[in-house]
């Protein structure tokens, strides 16, 4: 009987509905939905969702608290032009003189901040003069000035650098294969460099190099679990150990009086790649050889050859690249004064051995084999995985064994302009004693 | 107990599955430009809203799960009435729901543009120069014409002569007819001496001080947009919008002292659907800058009305200059591509990647410069996006993309080809522009008319119930062979279905099967009262 009922009232409400004239359109001002039907102010899946946003929603306020100076700066750059002044006071108004913003960051060693100024119209047009100053304390300093007197279209040119380096951080783990414990030293170091380049083509560039260098050292600091280099390369006495200040002349060579020598090199570059920026395709291959030899008290005489290799395969629409390198260095000592130790081979860093540290390999020759994809996942940045492969070796390669060779894998981001780069950064992990993870960062940021 | 279940179960079971509409006229006009105090101005900024949209907003979004959300204005017919947002002209203003078809407006309005006594300068004396913009790279300039009305000059780089002047003369036609508000353009030919400057003539410099515009000034402005042999150049005239302005209006959240600003603006329906007409003509620049709220009336009677004000940046064009290799398929900054391109090595590649895209860019900028970096074999409508995130387009839902398409696919061939020669283009560009935008017509009505069913224009013809199928208007094919299934009705013949008597309130549910499918697509509903009288009429539709 209730059911009837009920079915009948249901009968009359349709009835009442559907029998009355169509009514006046909805008044949305009033409340009524635009469709005339009522407003679903809640539904089944906003309680569903309930959850999830409380649980979100502290997220988003934050979130909201960050944009709030964000968007506020955003409007007062474009409303004061604070970016513009800003770049307008650092640089000339033909942009040919300025002074740029420097960074890196390599894990292992102290952030280095600084500025790099620059005239490229100091010695006519399309020269360069450049001036870098970074560091991170008294103790980090990099100075270094760069000029190029000849224009870029001539066909020879001349490149002269003077850089002055100082750091209290440097890493060394011993020389030789096997890398031994962990230390930090101390340099002092100017170059004084002077290259000539020969254009013989627009792919093929000899090059003359005469250097004088000077270097420093003393015992570093301690960074992390990584004592001073006198407390682990010490000199030892009859118990084993170590004699207070004494860095052992035959782990460390040359650390004692340091080393200043010219060293006189000759190169070849043959560059076949379609774009030296953003290449996608072509071979590049570097061949060099040098030889240094020592002033003063310093008796040391010896010479370097150098090969690389790097093959650029346009996998699809130069856009999804792989990079093929094949590098290797030998140097060999002349005579019976060993090479000074800052002079070796090195492998590791953020420009070979991305998951060892700077510094990680050290001997008298090396082998580095890699492979990188690159790929772009946004329009100002490109993306690469890689993986290296390599080690250091005696003279000549003569105790290599695969044994001594190291893998590394990592992922790197470039943040790029169409024409230039800005920043780098870059993760790697180094399979062996100076690897693990590392973190690299770099760039140098203007208009 | 048991007859508590059984109530329930026939309530459930009796009551149709689908909301119902109310019997009530369908809205047409939403009266939104009631009196009110005139809103405080909004500057018009670029930075920080596009900053706010593109970094903040759309990450907000995620945070906030807000999805699926239906439009909020659409009317009972899943339509857009006419409010001071849009106003389509296709509709007679005063009954516009008098015919279910929207009418044809002809090449003629087309190429006009709107109606003919708000257009171009009165060039009876020159055009009194009373400002300029020369900073930056876009050059403007306003001036006043004889009869002291107020107008917008803009001129075109020197390299790309017609890629901003035509560019936006088209467009905003296009979008015009559509029924977006726009200030009203066209093009003019001007020589130097057309052009005076008032004695007060103001500009700013690079750091927004305002100096005095000179002669100087002015004939160093001209030598940067192209000049032809006899000394004339090409000039859009944008007519100045009546009313004070406001600035510009935002597509997230609502202007809260404007007494008729009532929905969220990511939830309007015409700001959602404007995506999909964004997309038809690659209007990539639909930052908040590019609206403007103009308060008409006087003070304390008036109303907001709001505008596109700036269509420009739309087929190839920048109005710098021609659009990048990337642009309409990317964000400035579009964080959930770049994580996903990362996690992926980049599989699959991203629409702008490729010597391809930039080997055709080229060869496209060579052969058709007017129309910059515009085409049809590199849209693909899902992927389509403005430069900043834009909250109101990334809402829309299958409803909004659809009615979206439904502007796009109005557009007869004759209307495209009448607003294209208001750009006064070469012959062969003219045609080229036409080609692009019929063949992304079709890609959008593909794309936008399978997810939802694209029958429309519902009327009562008798016993009958007939529409139309957009999918075969919009010419996808299909016109013999598609075939359509009603429940609640008898199929019928052609795209008409016999309903049959049935006091009360009924649905019909339609469905449309194309040839080479297997299954229906998806349903319409179509909501109807009929009368014990055995009068009928549509109360709603439902997608």
């Amino acid at each position: 009987m209730r059911v009837a009922r009920a079915l009948a009232f249901l009968w009359a409400m349709q009835a009442a509905v559907v029998l009355a004239e169509p009514g006046p359109p909805p008044d949305p001002q009033n409340g009524d939905g635009y469709d005339g039907r009522p407003r679903r102010r809640w539904t089944t899946g906003d309680g569903l969702l309930l959850v999830p946003r409380v649980v979100l929603l502290p997220v988003r306020l934050v979130w909201k608290g960050i944009s709030y100076p964000v968007v506020w700066y955003a409007n007062a750059d474009e409303k004061y032009h604070l970016t513009d002044r800003f770049w307008a006071l650092l640089t000339s108004d033909d942009g040919q003189i300025g002074i740029r913003p420097e960074f890196s960051f390599i894990s292992g060693y102290k952030p280095n901040f600084g500025a790099s100024f620059f005239d490229r119209k100091l010695f006519g047009p399309q020269t360069a003069f450049n001036l870098t100053m970074t560091g991170a304390n008294q103790n980090i300093i990099y100075v270094s000035a760069r000029a190029r007197p000849t224009p870029l279209y001539r066909r020879v040119s001349n490149d002269i650098a003077i850089i002055y380096n100082r750091r209290n951080d440097l890493f060394f783990d011993g020389i030789g294969s096997v890398p031994g414990p962990n230390a930090r030293y101390a340099v002092n170091a100017v170059d004084l460099r002077n290259d000539v380049r020969l254009r013989l083509s627009p792919r093929v560039q000899l090059g003359f190099g005469a250097m004088f260098g000077f270097r420093r050292f003393a015992n570093g600091t301690q960074v992390g679990s990584d004592p001073p280099i006198d407390q682990v390369y010490c000199v030892r006495d009859g118990a084993g150990a170590c004699i207070p200040g004494t860095v052992n002349p035959e782990l460390v060579p040359g650390f004692h009086r340091g080393t200043q020598f010219l060293r006189f090199g000759v190169g070849l570059r043959i560059d076949g790649r379609d774009s030296t920026f953003r290449p996608s395709s072509g071979v590049v291959l570097d061949l060099g050889a040098d030889y240094s030899h020592g002033l003063a008290f310093d008796d040391s005489s010896y010479f370097q050859l150098r090969g690389a290799a790097t093959l650029v395969l346009n996998l699809w629409q130069r856009s999804r690249i792989l990079l093929l390198r094949l590098a290797a260095r030998d140097i060999e000592t002349l005579n019976d004064t060993p090479v000074p130790f800052s002079e070796l081979v090195v492998l590791g860093g953020p420009d070979d051995f991305r998951g060892f540290r700077l510094g990680a390999f050290r001997d008298s020759s090396s082998v580095l084999m890699g492979a990188e994809f690159r790929w772009p996942v946004w329009m100002w940045m490109d993306a690469a995985i890689f993986t290296e492969y390599g080690g250091v070796f005696s003279s000549h390669w003569s105790n290599f064994t695969f044994d001594n060779m190291h893998p590394d894998i990592g992922f790197g981001l470039r943040v790029r302009t169409e024409r230039s780069f800005i920043m780098r950064f870059d993760v790697a992990y180094g399979w062996n004693d100076g690897g693990g993870l590392q973190f690299y960062f770099s760039g140098s940021v203007g208009p | 107990m048991r007859g508590t279940i059984v109530l329930v179960a026939l309530v459930a079971g009796g009551c149709d599955p689908h909301a119902r509409f109310g019997d009530r006229a369908v809205l047409w006009w939403d009266h939104d430009d009631k009196p009110g105090p005139v809103p405080a101005k909004r500057e018009a900024m670029l930075q920080g809203p596009g900053v706010d949209d593109e970094l903040f907003r759309s990450l907000d979004r995620v945070l906030s799960i807000d999805y699926g959300k239906e439009a909020l204005n659409a009317n009972a017919l899943d339509e857009v009435p006419n409010s001071t947002w849009f106003e389509d002209p296709r509709r007679d203003r005063d009954d516009p729901g008098r015919t279910p078809h929207p009418r044809a407006l002809g090449a003629d309005a087309l190429e006009l543009g709107g109606p003919a006594a708000s257009l171009g300068p009165d060039r009876s004396a020159p055009l009194l120069i009373t400002r300029a913009k020369t900073a930056g790279a876009t050059l403007g300039l306003e001036v006043r014409d004889a009869r002291g009305q107020k107008f917008l000059l803009k001129l075109d780089p020197v390299d790309w002569p017609q890629i901003a002047t035509s560019t936006e003369v088209v467009a905003t036609h296009l979008v015009w007819a559509a029924g977006w508000r726009v200030p009203m353009m066209t093009l003019i030919e001007l020589n130097e001496g057309d052009l005076q400057l008032a004695p007060d003539a103001k500009t700013r410099d690079r750091w927004g001080h305002e100096i005095p515009f000179t002669s100087d000034k002015l004939k160093k402005l001209l030598r940067r947009t192209p000049i032809n042999g006899d000394g004339t150049f090409l000039a859009l005239a944008s007519r100045w919008l009546d009313g004070v302005p406001l600035g510009p209006f935002n597509f997230y959240g609502r202007r809260h002292d404007d007494v008729n600003d009532r929905i969220a603006h990511e939830d309007r329906r015409e700001l959602r659907g404007f995506g999909v007409f964004s997309m038809w003509i690659n209007n990539i620049d639909t930052q908040e800058l590019n609206g403007l709220d103009m308060y008409l009336g006087e003070r304390g009677r008036g109303h907001v009305v709001h505008y596109q004000q700036d269509v420009g940046g739309s087929f190839g064009s920048r109005a710098v200059g021609p659009t990048s290799y990337w642009m309409g398929t990317e964000n400035y900054f579009s964080g959930g591509r770049i994580l996903r391109s990362m996690v992926t090595l980049g599989l699959p590649p991203r629409p702008w990647e490729g010597a391809r895209v930039a080997h055709d860019r080229e060869r496209m900028l060579a052969q058709w410069p007017e129309l910059g970096f515009f085409d049809a074999d590199h849209f693909e409508p899902q992927t389509w996006r403005p430069l900043i995130y834009n909250p109101a387009f990334a809402r829309q839902t299958d409803r909004d993309r659809y009615w979206g398409a439904k502007r796009v696919v109005m557009f007869s061939g004759d209307e495209i080809r009448g607003a294209i020669r208001a750009g006064r283009y070469r012959p062969e560009t003219a045609q080229r522009l036409f080609d692009i935008l019929w063949q992304r017509r079709e890609k959008i009505a593909r794309a936008y008319f399978s997810n939802v069913a694209p029958l429309d224009y519902f009327r009562l013809d008798g016993e009958r119930l007939c529409f139309d199928d957009l999918w075969i208007e919009a010419g996808l094919g299909g016109e013999r062979a598609t075939e359509y299934q009603a429940a609640g009705a008898q199929a019928g013949e052609g795209r008409c279905v016999t309903l049959g008597r049935a006091v009360g309130y009924r649905v019909v549910e339609l469905r449309a099967r194309r040839p080479g499918e297997r299954h229906f697509g998806p349903p319409v509903r179509v909501h109807l009262v009929e009368e014990a009288a055995g009068a009928r009429h549509i109360v709603g539709i439902e997608r």
